[in-house]
């Protein structure tokens, strides 16, 4: 059971570092976008 | 069949149920009031639960024998009527607290936090009460998550909720009941709540504000980013922080916080690859980077950011803001109208119209049906190089791949259709009242998708006809038409009764 529980909050904490890096993947390719359209 | 006057009951009772529930939520706002001897604020909140009490009561009381499952009519009326209601009980304190100009202006702000839009009206802003502070975060994170579903989910257990859910504009089970669905949906929002809240607090202490005040901010914050709301306890909105590390942790909170709830609850149970393969993950990136080009090609023409970095904090800031409907500002609303140009202010215009994920706290088009038209778009030009005998299949993936139909297609088109008929509308009205064409596309952009971001029309001195269109234009965005589209025909078919009988 607890096992259950520790794999439950792995998958958690996992899943919130998923969908911060998806954001920060987000942001660093804008900040790209950016550099090289204020750069042309 | 139920009658008129039956159904009307069954409407009423669980609408009764709703206001106590959410009147209940005003002992928050009152204890932080207690807290910080703020006793004006206190006796207001009081004051307030009792009506609020006294009206959900009286109603129960009345309707007490109409206490049955409900049906799909009734579930989508509840849904928009409650909103209504609490819209003007849960202004009370607003109008109360002496920061309001009328009764009118405290009811748009109540809309605007439900909808978790984020335009307001309040005066003086910088001087307003913990308490009101409070109330005015709460309303916005519940009007998030969907407050007719938490409180009959919660309180009541009714075997109809999963109507009223569809009425406040959610549509994915994440479980196969809709009570465990409600309370999955709370567990994700706490969890990132207690994260988010402590990442900002550590933050605003770092960047200089004291602990306390550190903690109050980055609740409030936190709760408006979440929600994509946009409200925020200064009139300078993010501006007043100054702090790049503060505008980085808020586009994290507020991005993930207009991802769908299954999504969510989908990674969150070890499906970790649907981040990359969810048509909404996939179409909100490409519509956020077409956008920022639009954005930042007016910007350049206008040469007002002359480097990356100012263009990543003050472009691309205002644009995700928009694109997720939250509403954040680093920017003064008047700098947009002047500084930005028409380019820019169009990019803004269709990133708004956008919006977030479906059965998220965003609003907007979103982004499962821009994905679902788009799909359909190419499929339609595919089959024009096939041979004619051969068999076309097109699919989408949302939690595994689904075959795209006419039925989805033409339901995506649907929604689309009434987003622009309003937006269409509230333009026209807009107009009408002596603003120009532009500025008047960017704010009920944000009225209709439910944004936030304001370019000067929306303050207390705007034509109260105005404030009322923008008020419909709000409730209906969020709602998503059908629950108002089922009042339209419930009083319809009522008044051609009454009419029949005569």
């Amino acid at each position: 059971m607890k096992n259950i529980e520790k794999s439950k909050n792995e998958h958690v904490v996992q899943g919130i570092f998923i969908e911060t890096l998806y954001v920060v993947v987000m942001m660093v390719f804008a900040y790209i976008v950016g550099f090289v359209m204020v750069r042309l | 069949m139920n009658s008129f006057t039956d159904d009307f009951k069954i409407i009423n009772y669980y609408t009764a149920k709703i206001i106590e529930g959410m009147a209940y939520v005003m002992t928050i706002p009152f204890i932080t009031s207690i807290l910080f001897k703020e006793w004006n604020a206190a006796i207001d909140f009081a004051l307030s639960f009792m009506i609020s009490m006294t009206v959900g009561l009286i109603l129960e009381i009345v309707c007490i024998d109409h206490k049955k499952n409900v049906k799909w009519l009734h579930g989508m009326i509840i849904a928009g009527y409650a909103w209504i209601m609490l819209m003007i009980l849960d202004a009370i304190p607003y109008w109360l607290s002496g920061h309001y100009g009328s009764f009118l202006n405290a009811t748009f702000d109540v809309m605007s936090g439900f909808t978790t839009t984020g335009i307001v009206l309040i005066q003086d802003l910088d001087h307003v009460s913990n308490g009101i502070n409070m109330w005015r975060h709460i309303l916005t994170f519940i009007g998030g998550q969907g407050m007719v579903v938490m409180t009959l989910s919660f309180l009541v257990g009714l075997k109809g909720a999963y109507m009223m859910y569809v009425g406040e504009g959610k549509d994915e089970k994440l479980l196969p009941n809709v009570k465990h669905t409600a309370r999955a949906i709370w567990r994700i929002s706490i969890i990132y709540l207690v994260v988010g809240t402590l990442v900002l607090t550590i933050a605003g202490i770092y960047i200089g504000i004291g602990p306390i005040s550190s903690f109050l901010n980055s609740l409030w914050i936190y709760m408006a980013a979440w929600s994509t709301g946009g409200f925020a306890p200064h009139s300078q909105n993010m501006l007043y922080y100054h702090s790049m590390l503060y505008e980085i942790i808020t586009i994290i909170i507020f991005v993930i916080g207009s991802f769908n709830f299954a999504l969510h609850y989908s990674v969150w149970t070890g499906n970790k690859k649907e981040i990359y393969k969810n048509i909404e993950t996939v179409s909100f990136f490409s519509t956020v980077m077409i956008t920022f080009i639009i954005v930042t090609s007016g910007l350049l023409k206008n040469n007002i950011y002359p480097n990356a970095v100012i263009l990543f904090r003050k472009g691309f800031y205002q644009l995700i803001s928009a694109h997720t409907t939250t509403g954040f500002m680093t920017l003064y609303a008047n700098q947009m109208s002047t500084d930005w140009g028409t380019l820019s202010l169009i990019g803004m215009v269709i990133a708004m119209l956008i919006g977030g994920s479906a059965c998220s706290t965003a609003g907007g088009f979103k982004g499962m049906r821009v994905g679902i038209i788009f799909k359909s778009f190419i499929f339609e030009i595919k089959k024009l190089f096939i041979p004619e005998k051969a068999i076309a299949v097109e699919k989408y993936h949302n939690h595994g791949d689904i075959k795209l139909d006419d039925e989805t297609v033409r339901k995506a088109m649907f929604i689309v259709l009434c987003y622009i008929a309003t937006f269409t509308i509230g333009v026209l009205f807009t107009i009408y009242y002596g603003y120009p064409l532009d500025k008047a596309a960017y704010e009920v952009a944000s009225a209709t998708g439910n944004v936030g971001l304001t370019i000067g029309i929306t303050q207390p001195n705007m034509p109260n006809t105005l404030k009322v269109v923008y008020i419909l234009i709000m409730w209906a965005g969020r709602l998503e038409f059908m629950a108002i589209f089922a009042i339209i025909g419930y009083i319809v078919a009522g008044v051609k009764k009454i009419w029949q009988r005569d």
